[in-house]
């Protein structure tokens, strides 16, 4: 071996090789921590999707069926005449740039494949090749590649690394929706076997049992039961739902997280107290116990499956409406997809407050009303009594998940339910909320614990904002009306930010709310004390 | 004039042309994005790594005690830990305030014969002597941050298991004074 020098021994290359975009390669060894797990055999064979087996990106050799190019070549076809927005986005992109810089991941990784023209170019060069002529004719001068297993798998990187956010689409003057791309590209994936666990095994659960975790109905019930206990502790007011009760007048539902995970279930009691204090006729369904589809992350035919049980429980208990809460991507579902997929829902009345009287019009054929229009209209209307210095411990921010904000504009309903309810409420900087919110890093499927650092580097943007507002305003506590955003969310915060937590919206509203019979509060629903009640909470 | 005073004049070239540097660590049309964009929440990367390079650079020139340049080399190093870099990619950048000070110095210095050389020479010294400290930091910072990401996943897997077993009533806890013992999801700010 020669000798180094020892300039040489500390010689460190920074500069990153310079690589054609179109090479596709992948060390997905090299690259652990921004990938996640593929789904298990189990999850697809119970599905009955296609290969299953069991697998690892880190293989070289990844078991697709022999002819798998030909059937990503037919399912894309397929789509295509199925689609037309699909070979619109497909052929109408002029390369101009103005999504390049907006997707969350880029601006974390800074990683030039996740500048969404490039993701969607990933698959773009493949339809050029086989669906247009320059491409048939020119080939790489006309941007085309051939789908090779080293491109497949480039596919599989990129594609799970998108939240299907919708960002980029706010700034593309074409209105192109790369999220509307990535949906296609994973359902051309799931074709030949290739998706992971943390979006297949939720899918499969809720297929089975109703909710992404599989909890039964017995569990379901138990679950409820100890958040009643919970909330008796702490307000002295016990509160009564049911669960699959015919003939209430509305069924609501929550994202599975709301009665069962930190922070979501402080949520979860925020809704059973303020249907109390309303005396709301409703009812919870331990079979449509999931508000979540993650059907959306795999492809439309899941998703009408799995939203189907919905409506199928809606008439079965005889309801009138639907309620739902504070889920992220179950709106776009229902906003986007559902009229179409399982609509009209004619057997269902246009929903009305019971409690204002107000006609929810937008939901008259969905028949589904989101929980803050609900409460927003009750605030408007002068129904509830809320002591706001109930959340003065906490100097609170929202976040806009991406779902409700731009998949369905709900952009002011939660502003008025926090700003009714907490004294101090600061907004992020205007490029980092509503319509132009920054994404959690973590939807999609991709919140698993084995793809933590890209979590992190998609969520960086988003954290960069809330350390921003930390530092101007003391800001403590981040609300948003998404279940996945509070998972994904606190750990993002721990890294970035740790000095402030996160909640639902619903949670702060119950803090405040004045119960009727309630003994005096101390501390709020998660046990912490009150201000000024330091010395006094017994927790 | 002394090198030293030489460099404090030239700080902001200096400064300058260590931040080009370690933005030219990322892919090109990364790098050129990253150095336009002067929106601190349109390019959170970028404008982190110009601003907090700009103090320590001047913490450098001053002889700034490690706990003043802590903050600046955190927001970095944080961000550098969670990308696709190795360890030495990751605080390698520290080092690169040589390169930048060589080009700004000019390669002859601390090179003659003589008092004046000698006292070149002297500065020189001392200022990489600071570098090399601050890399050390940087080590350190890097090893907190990596120990932080498996705590989050450690923590997410404990509260999960916590959750479904405590709720299955499969636990029985001894109860501390006042207050369940519970993992730190729980209660947290
Ligand atoms: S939809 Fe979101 S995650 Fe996907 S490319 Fe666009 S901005 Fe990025
Ligand atoms: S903004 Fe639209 S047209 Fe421009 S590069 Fe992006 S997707 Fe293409």
């Amino acid at each position: 071996m020669t000798e180094k020098t020892q300039q040489e021994l500390v010689q460190i290359d920074y500069a990153p090789p310079a690589r054609d975009w179109m090479d596709p390669r992948i060390d997905f060894v090299a690259r652990r921590g921004s990938w996640s797990y593929p789904g298990a055999a189990k999850n697809l064979r119970y599905l009955g999707f296609p290969n299953p087996r069991d697998w690892s990106p880190e293989d070289a050799d990844w078991k697709l069926p022999p002819n798998w190019q030909q059937i990503i070549h037919d399912g894309l076809a397929e789509r295509l005449g199925k689609y037309r927005s699909l070979k619109v986005f497909l052929d109408t992109c002029v390369r101009c740039g103005a999504c390049a810089d907006k997707c969350h991941f880029f601006l974390g990784s800074g990683d030039p494949k996740n500048m969404p023209v490039l993701r969607a170019e990933l698959l773009r060069s493949v339809y050029r090749k086989d669906f247009t002529t320059a491409g048939r004719i020119l080939g790489s001068i006309a941007g085309a590649r051939e789908l090779t297993p080293e491109v497949l798998k480039e596919w599989f990187y990129y594609f799970f690394q998108c939240t299907e956010c919708r960002r980029c689409s706010v700034f593309c003057p074409y209105g192109i929706d790369t999220a509307e791309i990535t949906m296609i590209a994973r359902e051309l994936l799931n074709l030949v076997g290739l998706n992971i666990n943390w979006v297949i095994e939720p899918v499969a659960n809720c297929d089975r049992t109703g909710n992404h975790l599989g909890i039964q109905p017995h569990t379901f019930k138990d679950n409820v039961d100890f958040l009643v206990d919970e909330l008796a502790d702490v307000t002295g007011v016990r509160v009564e739902p049911s669960i699959n009760r015919k003939g209430a007048e509305l069924l609501f539902v929550v994202p599975s997280a709301d009665y069962f995970a930190d922070p979501g279930i402080y949520t979860f009691m925020g809704y059973l107290l303020l249907f109390h204090y309303l005396g709301l006729d409703y009812t919870l369904s331990a079979y449509a116990s999931e508000g979540g589809n993650f059907g959306l992350f795999t492809s439309h035919d899941t998703i009408k499956r799995l939203n189907y049980k919905i409506y199928h429980e809606a008439r079965r208990l005889k309801v009138k409406w639907l309620l739902g809460g504070e889920c992220g991507h179950m709106w776009r579902v229902m906003h986007q997809y559902m009229d179409t997929m399982n609509g009209p829902a004619d057997f269902l009345e246009a929903p009305v407050s019971p409690v204002t009287g107000t006609r929810f019009e937008h939901a008259a054929s969905t028949k589904m009303v989101h929980i803050c229009e609900f409460t927003a209209d009750l605030i408007r209307n002068g129904k509830l009594k809320l002591d706001k210095t109930r959340n003065d411990h906490r100097r609170v921010t929202f976040h806009d998940s991406c779902n409700p904000a731009r998949a369905m504009g709900i952009l002011e309903e939660p502003r008025i339910v926090l700003n009714a309810a907490c004294n101090h409420v600061f907004e992020m900087p205007e490029n980092t909320i509503r319509e132009q919110t920054f994404c959690c890093g973590g939807g999609a499927g991709l919140g698993n614990d084995e793809n933590l650092e890209m979590r992190l580097r998609g969520g960086l943007p988003r954290a960069n904002a809330v350390r921003w507002v930390h530092e101007k305003h003391g800001v403590n506590l981040m609300a948003c009306i998404c279940a996945i955003d509070r998972a994904t969310l606190t750990a993002l915060v721990e890294y970035w930010v740790p000095e402030v937590g996160i909640s639902g919206v619903h949670e702060l509203l119950g803090n405040a709310l004045v119960m009727p019979g309630e003994k005096p509060r101390t501390t709020d629903l998660r046990g912490l004390p009150l201000a000024g009640m330091e010395g006094v909470a017994d927790v | 004039m002394r090198l030293l005073e030489r460099v404090r004049e030239r700080r902001q070239a200096l400064a300058d042309r260590w931040g080009d540097l370690v933005l030219s660590t990322y892919p090109p049309e990364t790098a050129s994005f990253l150095r336009t964009e002067r929106d601190p929440f349109r390019n959170p990367v970028g404008t982190t790594i110009r601003r907090e390079i700009g103090a320590l650079a001047e913490g450098l020139l001053t002889g700034a005690d490690a706990a003043a340049l802590e903050g600046p080399l955190d927001a970095i190093v944080k961000i550098r830990a969670v990308q696709a870099l190795s360890p030495a990619q990751a605080i390698g950048f520290v080092l690169l305030f040589k390169q930048a000070l060589g080009e700004v110095v000019g390669e002859s210095a601390g090179t003659g014969s003589g008092d004046a050389a000698a006292r070149e020479l002297a500065d020189l010294d001392e200022l990489h002597g600071r570098v090399d400290a601050l890399t050390l930091a940087a080590c350190d910072r890097y090893v907190a941050c990596r120990e932080r990401i498996f705590d989050i996943r450690a923590r997410a897997a404990t509260a999960r298991t916590y959750a479904l077993l405590k709720r299955a009533g499969l636990l029985s806890e001894v109860e501390a004074e006042g207050a369940a013992a519970a993992p730190g999801a729980e209660g947290r700010p």
